[in-house]
């Protein structure tokens, strides 16, 4: 099963998207989960499942207390998708080929734009004070139908906001790897390689950290 | 008495406090000094309920809580005190129980308030006793988790968003 | 309120936090759950719903799976003093409701955020390290398998905090007692630590081959340890670990 469409993967992206703070939050978002899912709709679910037990472990401290939280489903399904959706329109992907430095490369690339995406979610959220006093107003003149209404509207927006970035992102983030990923020197490349070997450290101590009891956490991180 | 952290919000206990700065400061003693509070069995119990093992909750009312301190009776212990409110604040502030600085971390919006922070909504009651601790010389600053920016408030400040 | 009520508002309660917003956070959210019962109890009595409609648009902020409590809870208040009943006062609900969201937030991200999501996700994060990835079928059964498990906690909670909270309006203060959850806390995370340590073994023993991967790896955790003692952010180990490797990488020494 494979499916490069960009619009097909934007779709379902944005719907994973809503589980994040929008709907249910039944976890379906989580990084390991999303990202499987994308990849294995990708056709390689093995490498879905590496990005995402990378960026779930390193990022296990993030809670959604206090602050907006960075988006992790966003890097990555960001990181999936360039990963091997890109490896796909290389021309011939074979499973289980997968250079790790691809895989880290894709995962560097994609989480700036997880923090970009927090970004934009926070301007969503102020805008939503604004569904807020037109609630009050209609609610003034007693017509409740704007209740549920303000609930669709916002839950399509959660969706929206997150189609349009996945839609412009997919392509060109892909384009970008299968660019850069040849362009690599040697050194950086077996640089990224023993990184992506070194790295299970870091989401160790971050989930040691996490379970040990009143450890410091980092609620955002960066 | 290490009085780790004084910290006013109008939500007391909750994840905030618990998940940010209890991962943070060592206390193993959090008192919350609320009138009514103090008289709601049940309430007190759900916020026992909310804090780890380990961290003991006690319910008081402003001027228990005042003479409990000055007995000495947390002396012993990593304190950390939540009010929900100004008033109650300027109350333990003018019992000058050793307090060099208070921690602002959420006093939200009602009606007939004026949100000046993200985190602080005032109305004039509140900036004039937040100005009278400030003139006993506390520190007031706003931060709502622990690795979030320090605000610090003075009295010019204040007064200038209240007035705009 | 019957079996088929309950499940609209279970439904309509997974929406939440749609209309999150800064200035009162779940209020649009709260308003869509209890509506529906608002407008049966106050039927034909357009001002006292309103006055409900409005007395509940304020802030309101408590974790999203506990809050189906405070939407049970809120339903047989109003209720009941609809019916009569003056042992409740409409301005005591508002206060339940405000009590309540704080702690309940706090033993919602205590453990749900904090200890239970973590420890599925850890799971599954395990079957890869252990199973190295390798088989297909693993990973999508233990995928299934943290969902299921997962939401298995998380819809109970859910369901139940509506029909139990409806029910045993405040008094449900003392079921959530009997939880003992900052114990439960406690027993979930020491599990967790002891599947940490089964993962590092095995990955040290098994996944990296010769002493140059090996020290490295050990000397990374030690890092990472020093950072998180001084209160840095993993991020930066994340990041630092990349750089030295590649910098490692330029100065000719491969593995």
């Amino acid at each position: 099963m494979k499916y490069n469409n960009v619009l097909f993967f934007a779709f379902l992206s944005s719907l994973l998207g809503l589980d994040v703070t929008a709907v249910a939050q039944t976890m379906v978002s989580r990084p390991i989960v999303a990202a499987s899912i994308a990849g294995y709709l990708l056709g390689d679910l093995k490498t879905g499942v590496l990005i995402g037990a990378v960026i779930e472990l390193v990022w296990i401290r993030v809670i959604p207390v206090g602050a907006v939280p960075p988006d992790t489903t966003v890097s990555s399904l960001l990181a999936t998708f360039w990963c091997i959706g890109g490896a796909a329109q290389g021309g011939g992907l074979t499973p289980g080929v997968m250079e790790n430095s691809r895989i880290m490369l894709s995962i560097l690339m994609a989480i700036p734009f997880g923090m970009v995406f927090k970004k934009l979610d926070i301007v969503h959220r102020q805008f939503n004070t604004s569904l807020v006093h037109l609630v009050d107003r209609e609610v003034e003149k007693q017509k409740y139908g704007i209740i549920s209404k303000a609930v669709f509207l916002g839950a399509t927006l959660f969706w929206l906001k997150a189609f349009v970035f996945y839609g412009l992102l997919f392509y060109p983030g892909a384009l970008a790897v299968n660019f850069l990923e040849p362009a690599l020197s040697g050194a950086v490349k077996s640089g990224l390689d023993t990184a992506f070997k070194l790295i299970p450290a870091a989401g160790i101590v971050a989930a040691f950290s996490m379970f040990s009891k009143r450890k410091h956490e980092d609620v955002q991180p960066f | 008495m290490p009085l780790i952290l004084v910290r006013v919000d109008d939500r007391l206990i909750h994840g905030q406090v618990v998940e940010g700065w209890l991962r943070h400061i060592s206390v193993d003693c959090i008192i919350v000094i609320n009138d009514a509070v103090a008289k709601d069995e049940m309430q007190c119990a759900l916020y026992g309920m909310s804090v780890p093992t380990g961290v003991e909750v006690h319910c008081l009312g402003v001027e228990t809580a005042i003479n409990g301190f000055r007995e000495g009776l947390f002396n012993r212990k990593n304190v950390m005190v939540l009010l929900s409110n100004v008033q109650d604040t300027l109350k333990l502030a003018e019992a000058e129980i050793g307090i060099n600085s208070i921690n602002i971390g959420g006093l939200h919006w009602t009606s007939g308030k004026k949100q000046i922070f993200k985190a602080l909504s005032v109305d004039a009651g509140d900036i004039a006793g937040l100005i009278k601790i400030l003139r006993h010389g506390i520190e007031l600053e706003i931060r709502i988790l622990p690795m979030n920016d320090r605000i610090a408030l003075d009295e010019k400040t204040l007064l200038s968003l209240w007035n705009s | 309120m019957k079996t088929f009520s309950r499940f609209r508002i279970f439904f309509r309660s997974l929406f939440l936090q749609s209309a999150w917003n800064f200035e009162r956070i779940q209020n649009i959210g709260f308003l869509y759950c209890v509506f529906p019962a608002l407008r049966m109890i106050y039927k034909n009595k357009p001002e006292l719903l309103h006055n409900a409609v409005k007395r509940h648009s304020g802030f309101f902020n408590t974790h999203p799976y506990m809050a189906n409590i405070l939407i049970g809870l809120t339903i047989a208040l109003e209720e009941q003093v609809a019916g009569g009943d003056k042992s409740v006062s409409r301005e005591e609900i508002e206060v339940f409701k405000s009590n309540m969201a704080g702690p309940l937030a706090a033993i919602g991200d205590a453990f749900f955020w904090a200890t239970w999501r973590p420890f599925c996700a850890l799971l599954v994060v395990a079957v890869v390290f252990l199973y190295g990835g390798a088989d297909d079928v693993v990973i999508k059964v233990s995928l299934g398998v943290f969902l299921l498990v997962y939401n298995s906690v998380h819809i109970g909670v859910r369901y139940m905090g509506l029909k139990e909270g409806y029910g045993m309006k405040t008094k449900i203060v003392k079921k959530i007692a009997t939880f003992k959850v900052q114990k439960l806390v406690d027993n979930v995370r020491i599990a967790g630590i002891v599947i940490i340590c089964v993962i590092v073994v095995k990955y040290f023993l098994f996944d990296l081959s010769g002493a140059a991967e090996r020290g490295f790896f050990a000397l990374a955790l030690a890092a990472g340890i020093f950072l998180d003692v001084k209160k840095i952010s993993v991020t930066f180990l994340f990041y630092g670990l990349i750089i030295i490797s590649v910098l490692y990488a330029y100065a000719g020494k491969n593995f």
